[in-house]
């Protein structure tokens, strides 16, 4: 074996972790090798030298073991990171402001101060969320709770800025949006470091655009479908929808997002995200908006997804050495 | 492992951390050093060396830094952190308690181990 080899080896042991980082780990081992080599203290000779620096290097799988459990942080930990603010701490957080607030005058729509209110108080949330999964040093926490603050700060943009219909009861503060602005691209920036880091991963990119793609989506969809497609009476989607909604939407949502924290494997990770396609959109969408509309958005949503991990798959197989 | 090389892992972040309160080093400096100080006894592997630079830097006891090494080779530099140095001070202090004790420990013969000697044996080792 030799240095490159060496390398390599520890790359592979470094799946996992972003690409910025094995690239960071690599180089300062590669380093190693070229100090080794023009140290004369460890040889008369180049291949004396090399020879000695590699005896010293421990195997690959042990420095990837050793490097792996330093950088990557426990992924159970991350899902209760993910699971307990989203399904306890921040709904009982909106509860009680609701509770503490009283009942508020609502508008035509049943829109309330309340609804804005709660979004702000989530996105504080949201916000030393993101600052806990950075300091955990874990990237897919930290996409995901960026995505969750940017789709969270936008919406609000939206909702002050009477963007979204049915949300006239809502205060407009200039300096609120100006900082909401601010907010907005600081995390536009962070996100777009994040994925730059990891190389523009197709994987990560749709895992990272996901949720501003299903606001943006819905935003869209309200607008141009709503008023002319209400159903006045329930469409045949939606009874199962409705017995299913908590489960389709919240659990399957949060399964989804679960499955591509946990696992390691690509194909899986992809089945996890459209699996979030899959269950999140459904139910709100055929609930909601006449079955022409509904169909587009999810068959839409959907179709992203398959198509962009077909597209990863395509590219790996490409990829792939071919054996003689 | 033996307890020896059990004690000896265990030992490492503490050994490094005591080279790199010298001055800052590159990995592959600190190993020479590490190995230079204790005139061979303490050697190690990169596979310890690096996750333990690591784990230390995740902790904010060293920081590290890219630099143009000799020859304008980079190279990554370790420091250790005013934290780093409290740790490590504390880490003396209780490794110099451990080693005392242990060899205080290991060399007196006390009363009850003189009395063991003088028993007779009842059954062969």
């Amino acid at each position: 074996m030799n240095a490159s080899e060496y390398l390599l080896d520890v790359r592979q042991q470094l799946k996992g972790l972003s690409r910025e980082e094995q690239d960071d780990i690599l180089a300062e081992i590669a380093t190693h090798f070229d100090s080794a080599e023009e140290d004369p203290r460890m040889g008369a000779t180049p291949d004396e030298r090399r020879r000695k620096v590699l005896g010293e290097m421990g195997t690959p799988s042990q420095m990837g073991r050793g490097l792996r459990d330093v950088h990557r942080p426990n992924r159970f930990i991350d899902l209760l990171w993910l699971w307990i603010p989203y399904l306890l701490v921040i709904p009982l957080t909106r509860q009680i402001l609701y509770a503490i607030l009283g009942p508020m005058p609502a508008d035509a729509n049943g829109a309330t101060p309340h609804l804005y209110l709660g979004g702000r108080l989530t996105l504080l949330f949201i916000m030393i969320l993101i600052f806990v999964s950075w300091r955990r040093r874990s990237a897919p926490l930290t996409v995901f709770w960026l995505t969750e603050g940017l789709a969270g700060t936008l919406a609000l943009i939206l909702r002050e800025e009477r963007y979204i219909p049915g949300q006239e009861l809502i205060p407009n503060s200039v300096l609120e949006s100006f900082v909401l602005f601010l907010l907005l691209i600081a995390l536009a920036y962070w996100l777009f470091r994040a994925l730059r880091q990891n190389h523009f991963d197709l994987l990560i990119v749709v895992f990272a655009l996901q949720p501003v793609f299903l606001m943006a989506a819905n935003i869209v969809m309200t607008r141009v479908f709503l008023p002319a497609n209400i159903p006045s009476r329930p469409t045949p989607f939606m009874i199962p929808a409705g017995i299913y909604s908590y489960i389709f939407y919240q659990l399957g949502w949060l399964l989804g997002i679960s499955i591509f924290i946990l696992f390691k494997r690509r194909d899986i990770r992809w089945f996890g995200l459209l699996w979030v396609g899959l269950t999140f959109t459904y139910p709100q969408v055929f609930m909601y908006w006449s079955t022409f509309s509904a169909a587009l958005l999810w068959g839409a949503h959907v179709a992203l997804v398959a198509f962009a991990w077909g597209l990863d798959w395509w590219e790996r197989r490409k990829n792939q050495p071919l054996v003689e | 492992m033996s307890e020896i090389q059990q004690l000896r892992k265990g030992s490492t972040p503490m050994l490094v951390l005591s080279v790199l309160s010298t001055g800052k080093m590159y990995g592959y400096q600190i190993m020479r050093e590490l190995e230079e100080r204790s005139e061979g006894y303490f050697t190690m592997t990169a596979a310890l060396l690096y996750p333990t630079l690591h784990e230390l830097e995740q902790d904010g006891l060293v920081s590290s830094e890219w630099e143009d090494g000799q020859g304008k080779r980079r190279r990554k530099y370790y420091t250790i952190t005013e934290e780093g140095r409290k740790v490590l001070v504390s880490s003396r202090a209780e490794w110099e308690r451990f080693v005392s004790s242990l060899f205080k420990t290991l060399t007196a013969g006390g009363s009850y181990g003189q009395a063991n000697q003088n028993r007779p044996q009842e059954f062969e080792p």
